[in-house]
């Protein structure tokens, strides 16, 4: 980020070609529609553009990038009004009955979970951000994360436990 | 073995997600050993991630959208966006030559000497205050779409540089862009870059181990191993703390330290016992620890040699630490247990071992003192292989002082050393 804001426009070719996957990856599992979750990937790649001039060095850029995705994805859930539980459920209902798909149940298990300790725990889980980066992005103490991620994992461990591994699921 | 339960339970979390610092994840680690529902807890927090992950997303596009590329910094060369192109060179050529800005914006200014945006009312300095700053930069604000962050050129000191030059009266044939009543489009940058305060955190170069004074001669020696290279900051610190301590004790030096004026011995008795009922006899000599020592440690161990007695009948059969004052009472006790022979008094004198083992201790002590020394200083980039090292180095500090404190056992403690018949 330095190098572009000094004028290295590669640095931020690199930058996008880097954090492309985890931020297009960040929105297509919080927002339903696909062609809405490249725009708000976009839209964040834009927002670091013209950041770039008030950005500091002294966290680590994740902690900012992905802190500038939650912005954007919750200045859109404002605007459309959408909790984020809507999207989760509104993929295909897993089929109950016979095998559950798991891929499903794990969407459904999260939406059953508080907003905040569900994104806590998915920034964990799916984007790999440490404690301290998960605190900077959404803006809560360190102590916050975890203690919403330990009762996110607590909620998810008699759901996702208990239920039996279906066969031919890769990963 | 820990009988008090001090860690909880979301620290075993974080022991599990790697967040603990490297004295705790020693702690926590050795109370798992004990705790068998920590370790449940454990196993079952891994098991939530594992089926979390079965949700697998795969990537987007990957071309970089045309908005972004258009929305990154132009070609340093300005010229072209000029609509006026003489007026370009009312800016500093180097305004003009440091490179691009972040965004494009677009200002209509009239250029009028006195108005508006040619004021010359302090506008706050982004770059100074950043330099002061050292506050994290907080994501911006977005209201669902692309922020709005156009700023006046002014706001910048070099804006105002410009300004004031973009002020001066038409030389030459050029025109003047604060000419009465002209309007200026610019199509700029919001306004020129400035390089980066001095005082700014950007990464620093690799910069030398700082030598501590050594305390003592033995300091001296060990200091002049932990030598930092430019291109292998902590290579030397790492290998210290991942070195075996018995390759410690080398790396500690010769033993030509403070020698001690006199041995210290550790007394040492091999015996064999020959007993009828091997089963009894071990019993007998586990309570016969029980009323040496009253210590459970003992009887642990003896417990442990008993069960490689079936494997390996003629292996030593048991190891027990007595007092040295209560050695001979013991020895007694075992002859009203079996018949006991061939007798063999072992002394060893522990004063060599005791002084590398001492001096592994003060080297891995003061390399931990520098390397907390160092990361009190340290640039954001070198924490991380820092606190790596730290966390090596406690780990084998804890070895080394458990191996001092079994020394210093074995000047207090003689060892009987028993082979069951």
């Amino acid at each position: 980020m330095l190098a572009y804001r000094s004028g290295e426009r590669e640095a931020f070719a690199e930058l996008f070609g880097r954090y492309r996957d985890p931020i297009w990856r960040f929105f297509r599992r919080r927002v339903f529609d696909e062609t809405r979750a490249e725009e708000l990937a976009q839209e964040t790649f834009l927002a670091v553009l013209q950041a770039a001039k008030r950005y500091q060095p002294s966290a680590a850029f994740r902690s900012y990038l992905f802190g500038i995705a939650f912005n954007v994805l919750m200045a859109w859930r404002r605007k459309t009004r959408r909790l984020g539980e809507q999207e989760m459920a509104d993929l295909d209902p897993p089929d109950r009955t016979t095998d559950p798909d798991q891929i499903l149940w794990v969407r459904h298990a999260l939406a059953g979970l508080d907003p905040m300790d569900r994104e806590v725990l998915m920034l964990r889980e799916y984007e790999q951000l440490s404690y301290d980066e998960i605190a900077g992005a959404i803006g809560v103490p360190t102590g916050t994360v975890r203690s919403r991620l330990f009762r996110a994992r607590m909620a998810l461990r008699e759901k996702l436990v208990a239920q039996p591994q279906p066969l031919g699921v890769e990963r | 073995m820990t009988t008090t339960h001090d860690v909880s339970r979301d620290e075993v979390m974080a022991y599990v997600d790697g967040e603990l610092s490297p004295a705790r994840l020693v702690s926590v680690e050795a109370h798992l050993v004990g705790c068998e529902a920590c370790r449940t807890l454990s196993e079952e927090l891994r098991a939530v991630s594992a089926r979390l992950q079965a949700w697998d997303v795969e990537g987007g596009p990957s071309a970089m959208p045309r908005a972004i590329r258009d929305a990154m910094a132009p070609p340093r060369s300005r010229w072209a966006f000029w609509p006026i192109g003489p007026v370009a060179t009312g800016w500093p050529r180097w305004g003009l030559a440091a490179g691009s800005l972040a965004g494009v914006l677009l200002v209509v200014v009239m250029a009028r000497p006195g108005g508006p945006f040619w004021s010359t009312t302090p506008m706050p300095v982004e770059e100074s205050a950043d330099a002061r700053s050292s506050q994290v930069s907080s994501p911006p604000e977005v209201a669902g779409e692309v922020p709005e962050t156009r700023e006046r050129p002014e706001s910048r000191p070099a804006a105002q540089e410009s300004v004031a030059a973009a002020e001066q009266p038409v030389v030459g044939g050029r025109a003047n862009q604060s000419a009465p009543g002209r309007e200026v489009v610019k199509v700029a940058e919001a306004a020129p870059p400035v390089p980066p305060p001095p005082a700014a955190p950007v990464i620093t170069t690799t910069r030398p181990l700082a030598a501590a004074p050594p305390p003592a001669a033995v300091a001296a020696s060990a200091q002049q191993r932990i030598v930092v290279a430019p291109n292998e900051r902590f290579a030397s610190e790492l290998a210290f703390a991942r070195a075996d301590p018995a390759v410690l004790l080398d790396l500690a030096g010769s033993s030509a330290g403070a020698p001690l004026d006199e041995t210290v011995p550790a007394r040492e008795v091999h015996l064999t016992l020959a007993v009828a009922d091997v089963a009894a006899a071990r019993a007998a000599v586990e309570e016969l620890v029980r009323d040496v020592e009253g210590r459970q440690e003992a009887a642990a161990q003896l417990g442990v040699a008993a069960d490689r007695r079936a494997a390996t009948p003629d292996a030593d059969d048991a190891v027990l630490r007595v007092p040295v004052g209560r050695l001979d009472a013991a020895l007694e006790k075992l002859r009203a247990i079996g018949e006991v022979g061939d007798v063999e008094r072992q002394d060893v004198d522990l004063r060599a071992e005791l002084v590398e083992a001492a001096r592994a201790v003060a080297v891995a002590e003061q390399t931990e003192e520098q390397l907390t020394t160092r990361r009190a200083a340290a640039a954001e980039d070198d924490i991380a292989g820092l606190d790596r090292a730290l966390g090596l180095t406690r780990e084998q500090l804890v070895t080394l002082r458990a191996n001092l404190r079994l020394l210093r056992e074995r000047q207090s403690l003689a060892r009987i050393v028993i082979r069951f018949r």
